[in-house]
C-alpha cells in the first residue's frame, strides 16, 4: 500500500509551488507576496472540508476523482509550458542552439525522467521529495545569501491597491492544489494538521522567494520577463565567477518533480478509477501532459 | 519416505544400489568387516573424513563390541553405549545415506538392519581462520569468515553467547546441496519477517548455491535497483553487530561471506573502527567518506559539464589554467575522460584477475609507463587527470558501492558532457528516485534520511558517544514502514 507521511506530502507540495513561483513572469512587488500568502489562505479554507472528509475516513468518489485527474493533466501541461518559457531565459546546452527541436528535446528529457518518477510510485516519489527539497532548500539559502549584497530594502513597498490582482494571481499559481488533494488521502492520518502546515509553509516559501526577489531585481523590475530567474542572476557573490548554473540545477530538479508529482497524482487516480489500467498508467498521463502542453503553448 | 531407496535388511544389495546410485564413483569408500558377530560395512567418502578419526572412535571400539543377537541390537548398543560421536543421525533410506556420506559422515550399514548409523568424523581440508581481506580494520578484531559454516557459525556464537540467537540449518541447491544456515536473533525479529525470508528462500531451486550471489537476488525486491538492499560481511563482528540490530543473516557453506537483510544505504559508510575512535573524529570519518562517495560519482561529470558547458562557473584564474592545460589536448574533454576512465577500469580488472605476481608488474606498467606517457605525449590533460584520479580515490574509501560508483560514473560523465549540469540533475532525480524505491521487506534504504527518523541521525549524521547509543535500544525494526 502506497502510504506516504506528512513530511512528504508537504515536500512534494512545496516543490511544485516554488516552481511555479520560479516561472513567474511579469512585473511583481511585495504585494504579489502578499497575495500569494493570501492565495496560500484562501487555498487551505478550500482544503479544509477535504482534509475533513478524509478524518472521517472518507473517499474521493468516482466523479470527483475525475474532475480532479482532468485537472492534475491540464496542470502537469501548464508546468510543462512554464518550463520551456522559463528555459528561455536560462542557459541549458541544446535547448538555446537547438531552436524548437532543442525545447522539445529539454522538454522530451524531462518528460522521460518524469515517466520514470512516476511509475517508480508514490513511496519512492515521496521519499526522494525530501532529500530533494532538503538539497533545494540549501541552494535557495546559497542564493539568497548571494543575493545580500545587492538587495535594497527601498523597494519593499506595499501598494494595496495592487491586492486583488495579485490574489488572483496567486490562485492561478496555486494549481498544485490538486495533486495536493489526491495525496492527502494517501496519509496516515493527521490530515488537517498537514494541510494547516502545508498552506502555512507554501505561504511562507513563496513568500520569501519572492520578496528576495523584488529586493534584488526591484530596480529593473520593469523590464524583467521572469523576475525571480533575473533575481537570480543578478544575486552574484563573487565579482569574478558567477553562479547562475546552481540555480539551473535547482531549477531543473523542481522542474522535474513539480510535473512528476503531477503524474503520479494522476496516474493513481487513474488506476483508482480503471484498474485494468495499471501497466501504462503513467505513461498515458505523461502523454497526456504533453500534449495539452503542445495544445495550449 | 520414497520406498524405492528404503533399506533393505540384505548388506549385499544395499552396497550394490550404493554402487549403482554414485556410479562407481571412486571417492565412495566402502569398508567391509565384523562387528558384534554380524557383517557390517561402513561408507564414507575420501577426502570428507578424518581417517584417524575413523580409526580410533569407529573401527576399534565397533570391532571390539561382543556378539549381538541381531543387526538392530548391534546399532541400538553402539547408539547408546558407545557414543562414537556427538553427532548420530540415523537413515532409513539411501538418499539419506549418501546425503550424510557426501557430508563427511561415516555411516554404518549392518547386514539384517533396516536402519544406518551416521557418526560424524568429518575432517575435510579447509582454510584457517584468517584476516579478511576486503574489510580492513585497524582497532577492531583481525578475523574473517572461512568457508567452512560450522567455523563461520561458531564465530558468531562466540560473540553473542544468549539463546536469543538462532541458527537455523537447511541445504539449498539440487545438486549441491549447500549448507545454508540462517542468523538471527529470535526477540529482535518478528516471526512475520523470518516466514517472509523462509518463503523467499524456497522459490530458490537452482541446481547449485556456490556464491551468496546466488542467494540475494531471491531475498530482494524484484525490480531494477541501482544499490544491493541486502549487504555482505566477512567479518564476524559486524555480522554480530547487525543482528544485535535485529537484522537477519544467512551463511553459506563454502563462502567465507555472510549475506545481511536489509542493508540501509548509510550503513555502507559504517564501519566498526567509527565505534573505537573518539565521536567526533568517526563523525569527521563519516563526512569524509560521504563527501568522496559524491566526488567519485560526479567529480568527472561535473568536470567535463563546467568546462565544456559552464565555464563561467569558474573565477579567471582557474579558467586560465585549464585553457592552457586543455589547449593541446587533441581530444574533447569527454572523450579524454571516458579514455582515462576506461583505461583505469581495464587496469583495475587486469590487477584483480591476473596472478599476484603479475599483478604488480601491471601497476607498474599502468602507472609509470602509460599515465606518464599518456600526460607526456599530450593526450590527456594534467587537470584531468587529477579530477579522474580523485574520482576513482574516492570510491576506494567506500568500496562496498565501488560497482555502483563505477557505473554511475561513467553514466553521469555522458550526461554531463552532452547536456552540461542540466544533464546532471536529471540523471541525479532519476537515480536520487531509483535509491529512494529501494526497498526489502518493508526496510527502506534510504532510512533514517527518508523516511527521516531524528533517532537514527545519531549514527548516521554524526557519530554519538557510546554512551549515548548504549541505552537507546535500536532494532531495524524502528525503520519498517
Amino acid at each position: 500500500m502506497n502510504r506516504i507521511t506528512p513530511g512528504q506530502l508537504c515536500a512534494m507540495g512545496l516543490i511544485g509551488e516554488i516552481f511555479a513561483v520560479f516561472c513567474t513572469e511579469g512585473s511583481i512587488s511585495a504585494a504579489t507576496a502578499a497575495g500569494y500568502a493570501m492565495s496560500s489562505g484562501v487555498l487551505l479554507l478550500l482544503a479544509m472540508p477535504l482534509a475533513l472528509h478524509y478524518r472521517r475516513g472518507g473517499r474521493l468518489c468516482r466523479g470527483a476523482a475525475l474532475v480532479l485527474f482532468v485537472w492534475l493533466i491540464f496542470w502537469g501541461g501548464r508546468l510543462f509550458c512554464m518550463q520551456q518559457r522559463t528555459t528561455e531565459v536560462i542557459y541549458i546546452p541544446f535547448e538555446n542552439s537547438g531552436g524548437l527541436a532543442g525545447k522539445l528535446l529539454v522538454t522530451g528529457l524531462i518528460g522521460l525522467v518524469c515517466l520514470y518518477i512516476s511509475s517508480s510510485g508514490v513511496k519512492a516519489l515521496g521519499r526522494s521529495a525530501v532529500i530533494a527539497a532538503a538539497a533545494g532548500t540549501l541552494g535557495l539559502t546559497a542564493v539568497a545569501f548571494s543575493a545580500a549584497s545587492s538587495h535594497e530594502w527601498g523597494r519593499l513597498s506595499l501598494e494595496w491597491s495592487d491586492m486583488g490582482g495579485e490574489l488572483v494571481r496567486g490562485l492561478k499559481a496555486g494549481g498544485g492544489i490538486g495533486a495536493f488533494a489526491v495525496m492527502l488521502g494517501l496519509q496516515r492520518e493527521s490530515y488537517i494538521r498537514s494541510t494547516a502546515v502545508y498552506f502555512s509553509a507554501k505561504s511562507a516559501v513563496s513568500a520569501a522567494v519572492l520578496l528576495t526577489s523584488v529586493l534584488v531585481a526591484g530596480g529593473i523590475m520593469q523590464t524583467a520577463e521572469f523576475p525571480v530567474v533575473t533575481a537570480a542572476h543578478l544575486s552574484q557573490p563573487f565579482p569574478s565567477q558567477r553562479i547562475d548554473s546552481l540555480f539551473l540545477i535547482l531549477f531543473t530538479v523542481y522542474a522535474v518533480f513539480a510535473i512528476a508529482v503531477q503524474a503520479a497524482a494522476a496516474s493513481y487516480l487513474l488506476r483508482q478509477m480503471i484498474p485494468g489500467f495499471r501497466r501504462f498508467g503513467s505513461l498515458t498521463v505523461i502523454v497526456l501532459m504533453l500534449g495539452t502542453c503542445l495544445i495550449t503553448m | 519416505m520414497n520406498g524405492k531407496y528404503a533399506l533393505m535388511p540384505s548388506l549385499e544389495a544395499d552396497l550394490e544400489r550404493i554402487k549403482l546410485l554414485t556410479g562407481g564413483s571412486s571417492d565412495i569408500l566402502i569398508n567391509r568387516f565384523i562387528a558384534g558377530g554380524i557383517e557390517c560395512a561402513l561408507v564414507s567418502c575420501e577426502g570428507m573424513i578424518s581417517a584417524s578419526l575413523i580409526t580410533e572412535l569407529v573401527f576399534e571400539p565397533v570391532t571390539a563390541i561382543e556378539p549381538q543377537e541381531s543387526a538392530d541390537a548391534l546399532l541400538q548398543y553402539i547408539d547408546r553405549y558407545l557414543l562414537l560421536s556427538t553427532d548420530r543421525p540415523k537413515a532409513d533410506d539411501l538418499e539419506t545415506v549418501l546425503r550424510l556420506v557426501h557430508s563427511g559422515f561415516a555411516v554404518l550399514l549392518a547386514e539384517g538392519a533396516v536402519t544406518a548409523l551416521g557418526f560424524g568424523v568429518q575432517g575435510y581440508a579447509s582454510r584457517g581462520v584468517q584476516e579478511p581481506a576486503g574489510e580492513g580494520n585497524i582497532m577492531g578484531a583481525h578475523e574473517g569468515f572461512t568457508e567452512t559454516i560450522r567455523t563461520s557459525m561458531s564465530q558468531i556464537r562466540r560473540r553473542l553467547r544468549t539463546p536469543e540467537l538462532v541458527m537455523e540449518m537447511m541445504q539449498k541447491g539440487t545438486a549441491s546441496r549447500t549448507d545454508i544456515c540462517l542468523c538471527y536473533m529470535k526477540d529482535r525479529v518478528p516471526e512475520k519477517l523470518m516466514r517472509r525470508i523462509r518463503s523467499s528462500l524456497d522459490r530458490l531451486t537452482s541446481e547449485a548455491v556456490l556464491t551468496t550471489g546466488y542467494i540475494r537476488p531471491f531475498v530482494e525486491n524484484g525490480r531494477f535497483e541501482l544499490f544491493s538492499s541486502t549487504g555482505v560481511t566477512e567479518r564476524p563482528d559486524v555480522l554480530c553487530s547487525k543482528l544485535i540490530e535485529g537484522r537477519v543473516a544467512i551463511l553459506v557453506d563454502g563462502v567465507p561471506f555472510a549475506v545481511i537483510i536489509p542493508r540501509l544505504f548509510c550503513e555502507s559508510f559504517q564501519t566498526l573502527d567509527d565505534y573505537s575512535f573518539k565521536p567526533y573524529y568517526a563523525t569527521f570519518l563519516r563526512w569524509l567518506k560521504y563527501i568522496a562517495f559524491i566526488m567519485a560519482i560526479l567529480l568527472p561529470a561535473l568536470y567535463a559539464a563546467i568546462v565544456m558547458h559552464h565555464p563561467e562557473l569558474f573565477n579567471s584564474t582557474l579558467f586560465m589554467l585549464l585553457v592552457e592545460a586543455e589547449r593541446n589536448a587533441p581530444l574533447s574533454i569527454m572523450t579524454e575522460s571516458l579514455f582515462v576512465l576506461i583505461m583505469y577500469e581495464t587496469i583495475r580488472e587486469a590487477g584483480v584477475r591476473l596472478p599476484k605476481p603479475t599483478g604488480g608488474a601491471v601497476s607498474i606498467i599502468s602507472g609509470l609507463i602509460i599515465g606518464d606517457a599518456a600526460v607526456n605525449s599530450g593526450l590527456v590533460s594534467t587537470p584531468l587527470l587529477t579530477m579522474t584520479a580523485l574520482a576513482v580515490l574516492g570510491g576506494l574509501v567506500v568500496p562496498e558501492l565501488n560497482p555502483e560508483m563505477t557505473v554511475l560514473r561513467f553514466a553521469f560523465l555522458f550526461a554531463g558532457g552532452l547536456m552540461g549540469l542540466f544533464g546532471i540533475s536529471l540523471l541525479a532525480c532519476a537515480v536520487l528516485v531509483n535509491i529512494c524505491a529501494t526497498e526489502d521487506y518493508g526496510f527502506p534504504y534510504t532510512a533514517p534520511l527518508s523516511p527521516f527518523r531524528v533517532k537514527g541521525m545519531g549514527d548516521t549524521a554524526v557519530r554519538s558517544s557510546m554512551k549515548e547509543m548504549q541505552n537507546r535500544g535500536f532494532t531495524v525494526e524502528e525503520y519498517h514502514e
